[in-house]
């Protein structure tokens, strides 16, 4: 742990204060939310390791200059938001899954110490253009897929990632829960206006993110007594609740 | 042959002359960022910045097609249009499939740098088109990425 300094010891999901600069790894200040990335990285590897092995066989049955041919089940990842102005600076793969936060994280009290982060994610399924012929043979992936994520979330993990560990809980940092909100099938943010019809899914996510404690950022309690006054605003009866540990407080 | 072909080596020496009588203040450059990480932008990168030229390395036309100033120092949401630019024909030439990025990998950026008095340090810009459809020319339009 670094040196105490003015830092709050705090965490939030998966930000732990102070941020240094051993933090800094080759993602950059990925340390600040590393979240998205590890779910990112346990769909892809939940949706290749269930379903990969039917789209192989379906995807060897098209045409060798297809776009789609002898691709993966998920052929590229992007942890952004798959707009225009990102997708046309990078070479994408498709199928591509792209995960990304969307619209306001709310703010809440979860316990008297604890404060609670709700925010909404958008993941992508994106399959690229199809024609009558392509959408019949693979658009079914497009219902198969927000249920393997659904699975996948009331699982808290995949056997494929990280050797099945599990990803959502308070204590493991993160996320402290998942859900799928709904899915749907549709246009993809960089082709709307394009004339050209890209088939996708796309996944509305709600996680909850926690405030904690950063480990050691307290000593070990050894004792404590507690006096609790009761009342209301008419009046407070002072020492209403009084309690005492076993061992007595140390000076 | 075909008259296409026999006329691009001509094409290809007369729109340098514009660059060697000093008409071309500006010039474009194909930028290929690779990283070295998961995804894009993660790790260490890599540029490879190829000048897209006319004979005698002479850059081709760039022209705003607009140019609003969004802040103070150069931050623009200036669309422009890069070319004509000669196909690839046995005296040289630009090599479509290179404008269009088909020899990348997943990840790999694709961006146009365009320095000159506009831009004197660079500056990249994200082609939003390339026009294709003629025998004798390609056209790229662009917008900036503005970190630059």
């Amino acid at each position: 742990m670094p040196a105490i300094t003015d830092s709050m010891l705090r965490s939030w999901g998966g930000l732990t204060l102070p941020a240094v600069a051993g933090d800094l790894s080759e993602e950059g200040l990925s340390a600040l939310d590393p979240g998205g990335d590890k779910l990112l990285a346990l769909f892809r590897s939940a949706i290749v390791s269930e379903l990969g092995e039917l789209w192989a066989a379906a995807v060897a049955t098209l045409p060798v200059s297809h776009r789609l041919y002898g691709k993966a089940a998920v052929a590229d990842t992007f942890p952004d938001e798959p707009i225009v102005e990102l997708m046309s600076q990078r070479r994408a793969g498709f199928p591509l899954l792209a995960l990304h936060r969307e619209g306001p994280a709310t703010y809440e009290e979860h316990t008297l110490e604890k404060d609670r982060m709700t925010q909404q994610w958008r993941l992508h399924y994106i399959l690229g253009p199809l024609d009558v012929m392509d959408r019949r043979k693979l658009a079914d992936m497009l219902v198969a897929v927000p249920k393997v994520v659904a699975l996948v979330i009331r699982k808290r993990g995949h056997a494929s990632y990280e050797s099945g560990a599990l990803q959502f809980f308070a204590a493991t940092g993160n996320f402290a829960s998942v859900r799928l909100v709904n899915s749907q099938s549709g246009e993809v943010p960089f082709a709307e206006g394009s004339g050209t019809a890209w088939h996708a899914c796309q996944m509305v996510l709600e996680t909850v993110e926690l405030s904690g404690w950063r480990d050691g950022a307290f000593g070990d309690v050894e004792a404590a007594d507690y006096t609790v006054g009761v009342g209301s605003d008419e009046g407070v009866l002072p020492a209403g609740i009084v309690a005492s540990s076993d061992h007595e407080p140390s000076l | 042959m075909s008259l296409a072909d026999s006329l691009k080596p001509t094409l290809y020496a007369a729109r340098a002359i514009a660059g060697r009588l000093g008409f071309r203040t500006h010039t474009a450059a194909l930028l290929i960022s690779t990283t070295s990480g998961t995804h894009t932008g993660d790790g260490s990168r890599s540029d490879v910045e190829t000048p897209i030229t006319e004979a005698d390395g002479q850059s081709p036309r760039t022209r705003w097609l607009r140019a609003d100033e969004l802040a103070v120092a150069g931050l623009t949401s200036a669309a422009i249009e890069i070319g004509p630019i000669t196909p690839e024909h046995s005296g040289g030439g630009t090599d479509l499939s290179s404008l269009q990025g088909l020899d990348l990998e997943n990840g790999d950026v694709r961006l146009v740098r365009i320095t000159g008095p506009m831009h004197p340090d660079g500056t990249d810009y994200r082609i939003t088109g390339i026009t294709a459809d003629r025998a004798l020319r390609y056209m790229i339009r662009a917008v900036p990425v503005g970190t630059r």
